[in-house]
């Protein structure tokens, strides 16, 4: 029954694709995300907050199409320049440059690139098919869950988020806690009292977070440019389109990294957190324990392009599930496009699929042919995308500023959005030097609202008895899991640092 | 040399206390027809407390830390991020830029700021040639009105002074 849901709703997607709206954001969103992954510096979570006010002028589903095109686009764009050139363009292809590097030294640059655009295309095509398959079935469980639980999952997903941000725990928690905090400026949706104003119009309307997000990712990211050393890319290695048939070696060894790296990208998009950078390290770790010549790794090991490559092109589809099935962001990316859908007046969770089908099946279809086009697009235009280096990144950024600016204004007419953009802008470089992450902030704020009403509602249940949470099967679990999660994690960080220590005392490297 | 964490979790700690006393004024509980709901006050307080103990923890692991590693420098941390003393101007310029933007725009009307703001900036950025700063300006300011107004329908702000 599911599966036969699942083809006529993808059959009725392709349909509804094909319109020049859709086809256009789709191929848009393919190249802008390549030439975005090509340049370093500019990531792709950046380009979608800047993106994000001009899709209001979109049809929602033609605007989730272009957002999830950058993103896709960008990381392979960011696995060309990791491979030619060393430079990733992305944070999800350092892994990459460490043998697809090696592979271009040695003349195998064609066969590294194939590697890593073959390997994103079937992980996302296995990615599109879990969420074709499990979004739907997962949204019908949704609305059995009632505000207790809602609580106690999102607070969980925060704690572990957490853990998987990278940086230390409590910075990233505190992190969490500034976003709900900024979540709770403007009027409080339980008793509708004003809060936290300070006597501003302005600010009773609270603090929307798109703003915050482009100051965070676009605007910071061009403060620190403009502080940054200015460096022009050294020479690129030339590809002829023969280059890029993998040898029938290549070919056996590569093919089952991207099935693996697939199914490891999947299973970690997932979890809260970064999924996409997490899933490289994740299955370059796996290839490296399989692999019978652990000792070619970082040497020009085809595995450890095409493992990661498909790994961070998988990453995103479990993301999905949880976004437009549960209406639950535990990422940047997913932040982002549910405030595509929001901005639409799109509330993404249990009711969505069955509210808006024609939105998530267009949605759905276009994944499958935007992760098509890159795969014909990006290996005969990889020289023409690495020539996109040489512009001049002076010319660039004064555009960008502009764009980040008016695009901030478009969302409201408000100025007051685009001081908030340019404050946070500032708040999020110097972040970056005291070491915090931006993405716990925006997660915090995106879950702000659902906590606090969740609590409120579940507080009125319980008669306002905390303890009434862990009456609930559900809602006890996932709350012992928010308190046992750190605990874990720091059982784990010991059993390495010990695992570590313990292979220096015998002088021997660790191997994994 | 005060460490990097314990500069943060200073400030984080006092706009923790500062967002405790606002609070204060919002009510923990209200009763509405005889049923007890949780009031305005109540997570924004809470909240307050963990954003000042997770501040405070921070603050000792760090001053506690710097006593037997030394933790990295400021100028060290820069290099890693690849940011340079002498971009520090160029950087507030850019900054102050927007600000002064933000401040004309009403008056002055979106085109004619915009243009100004992109020549200007494209000029800090280190391009001395006028012909190009102006191209520059030029072009971008046309292509987002051109974008922004005519495409998107936003309602750009026109500027009183041509009123």
């Amino acid at each position: 029954m599911n599966l036969l849901d699942a083809i006529i709703g993808l059959s009725y997607g392709f349909a509804g694709l094909l319109s020049v709206e859709n086809l256009l954001a789709v191929f848009i969103g393919a190249v802008l995300g390549t030439v975005v992954g090509v340049l370093p510096g500019l990531g792709p979570v950046s380009t979608m907050a800047i993106l994000l006010p001009i899709t209001l002028s979109m049809g929602p589903a033609a605007g989730l199409v272009l957002l999830t095109g950058v993103f896709y686009g960008a990381q392979y764009g960011g696995s060309t320049t990791s491979i030619l050139l060393r430079i990733p363009g992305e944070a999800t292809s350092v892994i990459t440059c460490l043998d697809g590097y090696e592979m271009t030294k040695q003349n195998r640059a064609g066969a590294a690139l194939t590697a890593a655009a073959i390997g994103s295309f079937i992980a996302g095509t296995i990615g599109f098919v879990a969420v074709t398959l499990f979004a739907l079935p997962v949204s019908r469980i949704a609305p059995k869950l009632g505000p207790p639980e809602l609580f106690a999952i999102s607070a969980c997903g925060l704690i572990v988020l957490s853990n998987t941000s990278g940086g230390a725990f409590l910075k990233n928690l505190l992190m969490i806690l500034i976003g709900i905090m900024l979540s709770t400026v403007g009027t409080d949706v339980i008793t509708g009292t004003i809060r936290f104003d300070y006597g501003f119009y302005e600010l009773s309307r609270g603090i929307e977070y798109v703003p915050v997000l482009i100051g965070l990712f676009g605007m910071a990211e061009i403060i620190q440019w403009t502080l940054s050393k200015k460096e022009q890319p050294s020479q690129v290695a030339k590809v002829r389109i023969c280059d890029l048939y993998p040898t029938r070696e290549d070919s056996r060894r590569m093919l089952p990294a991207m099935f693996r790296g697939s199914i490891v990208g999947f299973l970690v998009g997932l979890l809260p957190g970064p999924g996409a950078i997490l899933s490289t390290y994740a299955s370059y770790a796996l290839e490296k324990k399989l692999s019978r010549n652990p000792e070619e790794f970082g040497r020009g090991a085809i595995e450890g392009v095409a493992g990661p490559e498909s790994a961070n092109n998988s990453a995103l589809a479990g993301g999905l599930i949880m976004l437009l099935s549960l209406g639950l962001p535990f990422s940047g990316v997913t932040a982002l496009l549910l405030g595509a859908l929001t901005m639409h007046g799109i509330a993404p969770g249990p009711t969505f699929i069955a509210e808006r089908p024609e939105i998530f099946w267009v949605f759905i279809a276009s994944l499958y042919l935007g992760n098509f086009v890159m795969l014909i697009l990006n290996l005969p235009l990889v020289p023409l995308f690495v020539m996109i280096l040489r512009i001049p990144m002076n010319v660039l950024m004064p555009l960008i500023t502009l764009i980040c600016i008016i695009g901030t204004y478009s969302l409201s007419n408000q100025l007051i959005d685009v001081w908030i953009m340019l404050a946070m802008g500032v708040f999020g470089f110097l972040m970056r030097l005291f070491d915090f992450q931006a993405p716990p902030l925006v997660l915090g704020m995106v879950f702000g609202p659902l906590l606090e009403v969740s609590l409120g509602q579940s507080l009125i249940m319980f008669h306002n008895n905390i303890w009434g949470f862990w009456g609930r099967p559900i809602s006890g679990v996932f709350l012992g899991l928010a308190v046992l999660a750190p605990v874990i994690s720091e059982l784990v960080r010991f059993y390495w640092w010990r695992a570590r220590q313990s292979a220096i005392s015998n002088d021997q490297p660790l191997s994994n | 040399m005060v460490p990097r964490d314990a500069i943060s979790a200073v400030f984080f700690t006092l706009l923790g206390l500062f967002y405790y006393t606002s609070s204060w004024q919002y009510d923990l509980n209200i009763n509405v027809g005889g049923i007890e709901k949780p009031g305005p006050g109540l997570l924004p307080r809470g909240l307050a407390i963990a954003i000042v103990l997770c501040s405070l923890v921070i603050l000792i692991a760090s001053l506690l830390r710097s006593r037997n590693t030394k933790e990295k420098r400021f100028k060290a941390v820069c290099e890693d991020m690849g940011l340079q003393k002498q971009n520090l101007i160029p950087s507030i310029l850019v900054i102050l830029g927007i600000v002064v933007y933000l401040l004309l725009i009403n008056f002055t009307g979106y085109l004619l700021t915009s243009i100004a703001l992109i020549m200007f900036m494209s000029w800090v950025m280190g391009e001395r040639k006028w012909w190009a700063n102006g191209l520059l300006g030029l072009g971008s300011g046309l292509f987002t009105y051109w974008l922004f107004w005519m495409v998107m329908r936003v309602p750009l702000p026109m500027g009183t002074l041509w009123e």
